[in-house]
């Protein structure tokens, strides 16, 4: 659920990066902070093993601006991928408000995305979520690997009935990464607003 | 999602502000704020004297996800939680204390500060912080988030990334 500073007149969000080791999430995060000007964004912090992977999240909040006197405001982090780190992610997404998922293109990688989305399930639970219910959108990246799985392929096994907002992106260059945020998020504003 | 959550408004905000104000002097800390378990400031006070903080959005962010690991970690060994969190390096230091389910009081100290003396006030601050939180307040102020809001939010995002230019 949001937070709402009544004091601040500020209005905040909590954006989770999901997806397996090495998909991206970070890359993402990375890329948007790139891109976004300093007015806009706080520090980004990145709790890092030493090979520079993920060990607990990555965290940058971005400021959108006012609406109606409510500042609004969007905080993202990402979960560390890899396998044995279950505990951090299940902590991570602890009062989450939307999810992007980020897959693997490599063909290699699709039990990985199949299982990392189990994982996100099974976590959710342990919060009383349900996947259905938190605004959640698919991220493909890697599409500019040479032997990229089919999308086709890769949304059969993540989201079979196709109901879920999906995206290509090749995130190390910028692209897909900006339109699953701008679609989470105003899943999770819809949200906030039919519950208002 | 079904996180608490402690919303602050109107005379229960002043009061809060007030007991955070007062426990920055009383154990002469640098801050004091309070965070919810997600990580966001709801509130925060700093001495006269104190230096520009750090950014309180990271420090609230990593105090939230540092408290979970320790209940995590805590667990463990069959425990609910640690009864004290206190971090101490050879400038600064940070001690925190659960606010209910919903949140958590931070106090930031330096050399000028006795540790004793930040743990007696912080506990002290936390018990009438439950006080005040505990009475029932009036509902809270009415927010006119309708679609129009959501939809005007989401069109900020169009203007997040277009590269500016000097006018």
């Amino acid at each position: 659920m949001s937070t709402i500073n009544f004091s601040a007149r500020e209005i905040n969000f909590k954006l989770v990066y999901y997806g397996p080791g090495l998909s991206g999430k970070t890359t993402n995060l990375k890329q948007i902070y790139e891109h976004v000007p300093g007015d806009s964004k706080g520090e980004m912090v990145s709790l890092q093993t030493e090979d520079e992977r993920t060990l607990f999240f990555d965290f940058l909040p971005l400021d959108l601006g006012k609406v109606n006197g409510f500042k609004t405001r969007f905080h993202l982090y990402t979960v560390p991928g890899q396998v044995f780190y279950n505990s951090s992610r299940r902590l991570i997404l602890r009062g989450v408000d939307g999810v992007v998922f980020v897959a693997d293109s490599a063909p290699n990688r699709l039990r990985a995305n199949a299982e990392s989305l189990r994982n996100l399930r099974e976590n959710l639970d342990e919060y009383n979520l349900h996947l259905g219910e938190v605004p959640y959108v698919l991220q493909v990246n890697k599409r500019d690997l040479p032997d990229a799985l089919p999308l086709d392929m890769i949304q059969a096994v993540l989201d079979p009935t196709r109901r879920v907002p999906l995206f290509e992106a090749v995130a190390a260059e910028f692209r897909g990464v900006v339109e699953p945020l701008k679609a989470v998020s105003k899943l999770v504003l819809e949200k906030l607003a039919q519950r208002a | 999602m079904l996180e608490p959550s402690l919303d602050l408004y109107g005379e229960t905000f002043e009061r809060v502000d007030a007991v955070l104000a007062d426990l920055v002097v009383k154990c002469h800390a640098r801050y004091a704020l309070i965070v919810d378990r997600k990580g966001f400031v709801l509130v925060h006070q700093r001495a006269v004297w104190a230096p520009k903080p750090p950014s309180l959005d990271s420090l609230a962010t990593l105090i939230a996800s540092n408290h979970s690991a320790n209940v995590a970690i805590a667990q463990l060994f069959g425990e609910d939680a640690f009864r004290e969190t206190v971090q101490q390096g050879a400038e600064v230091g940070t001690y925190v204390e659960e606010l209910g389910p919903e949140a958590l009081l931070v106090t930031v100290f330096d050399g000028s500060a006795v540790l004793g003396k930040v743990k007696l006030f912080t506990k002290q601050a936390v018990a009438r912080l439950r006080v005040v939180l505990d009475e029932e307040r009036g509902p809270p102020p009415v927010l006119d988030l309708d679609e129009a809001w959501s939809n005007d939010t989401a069109n900020l995002f169009d203007g997040l990334f277009v590269k500016r230019t000097l006018p």
